[in-house]
């Protein structure tokens, strides 16, 4: 089998959700290819998955609701965990907590926490980390979204919500700082045999037959995907999302 | 090294301009080819030069006429008004921007200058 060369500018990489099982395949091929990492996660079970599997990297754990909620009352964000991640060049945002219900049914509040975590925490953590990158001039951000977006599904109107914004932020941050080094996309992945998709998978099977490639993406192939369009030779895919769904979204 | 270079600095380094052109009384906005998206980058480095957290808002006085509206509204004099919000600029700069606000962008590098030296002294 025949390998091209991939080529990095930057040397530190942040990955949010980060012990989603994306999240480990990407931080697994950043740490292979000699990369500082930042890691993230939210709950205590996924800490303790980073950090057995990472154990040189910096380990954070982040909770956007907190972090949304923390400047609303104006204590700013060097007093949050975001102020712990320094100078990242890379930002691979994998970060998505679980919340399913009909539109009609779900309980406000549950409603408010899931937007304040999966959008305002997000544009908060996107400005901060942005920032850094934009005072070097150089950064690569991605976010990992999802065809939920664009193919309705009964119970999934916001993550697909949160995830359609999520492609709106790291859209305008690429377009609103191209011209100064940093550029940004997300990818649409459509069933990945991991995580959350993996019950999906079991309890619908003929969904991954409806894509036309039959079969459900691997984290594994998700992960190098990821690596090349974070690299030099993918930084004019930018203010985009690229689909990975082996073309179920191409299909009536 | 003073505020005033250390602020020149950080002009410079984003728009590329020779330092002669940057100097305490040159209009920001007027003088100098600054895009709203410098007045962010001013902002990030003024944090990474002289070390303080600024507010955009208010060291590049972005809602002036926000404030002097407001202060209008409710019947207060803008001078008292904007001393309120600016507690950095003096009341005699205070006074100079009221009475050339309808000429443009009125914020001067003396203005950032003086937000800075103020920040530092807080």
């Amino acid at each position: 089998m025949h390998s091209l060369p991939m080529h990095f500018t930057g040397t530190h990489a942040c990955v949010l959700g980060a012990s989603s099982d994306i999240g480990m395949a990407v931080a697994k091929k950043l740490s292979e290819a000699g990369m500082q990492l930042t890691l993230s996660a939210c709950s205590e079970k996924g800490i303790a998955r980073i950090t057995s599997a990472f154990p040189a990297a910096t380990i954070l754990e982040l909770n956007l609701e907190k972090v949304a909620r923390s400047v609303t009352i104006d204590t700013g964000v060097t007093n949050s965990p975001l102020g712990q991640i320094q100078q990242p060049d890379y930002l691979v945002d994998c970060m998505q907590s679980d919340f399913e219900g009909f539109i009609a049914g779900a309980a406000p509040k549950d409603i408010a926490r899931y937007f304040e975590t999966n959008i305002s925490g997000r544009s908060i953590c996107l400005r901060h980390v942005s920032r850094m990158m934009l005072g070097k001039r150089f950064g690569r951000c991605l976010f990992v979204s999802s065809t939920a977006g664009v193919l309705p599904n009964a119970g999934q109107g916001f993550y697909a919500a949160s995830k359609r914004a999520g492609e709106a932020l790291f859209q305008n941050l690429g377009i609103e700082l191209a011209a100064r080094g940093v550029t940004s996309c997300s990818i649409r992945l459509g069933y990945v045999q991991s995580g959350r998709g993996t019950a999906y998978i079991k309890n619908n099977p003929e969904a991954v037959k409806l894509s036309p490639a039959r079969r459900a993406i691997t984290s594994e192939e998700a992960a190098s995907t990821i690596i090349f369009l974070l690299s030099d030779e993918a930084q004019m895919i930018n203010g985009t999302t690229i689909t990975m769904d082996g073309g179920l979204t191409a299909c009536k | 090294m003073s505020t005033f270079t250390q602020v020149q600095h950080v002009i410079t380094e984003v728009l590329e301009v020779e330092p002669e052109e940057v100097t305490p009384s040159t209009y920001v906005l007027r003088d100098l080819p600054t895009e709203s998206i410098d007045l962010m980058e001013y902002g990030i480095g003024l944090n990474k030069e002289c070390g303080i957290s600024v507010s955009d808002d208010i060291v590049f006085l972005k809602s002036l006429r926000l404030h002097m509206a407001e202060a209008e509204d409710n019947g207060i004099e803008q001078q008292i008004h904007l001393r309120s919000v600016y507690p950095h600029l003096s009341t005699d700069r205070i006074q100079e921007i009221l009475q050339t606000v309808n000429a443009g962008p009125v914020l001067q590098v003396q203005d950032i200058v003086a937000y800075i030296e103020h920040a530092k002294r807080a």
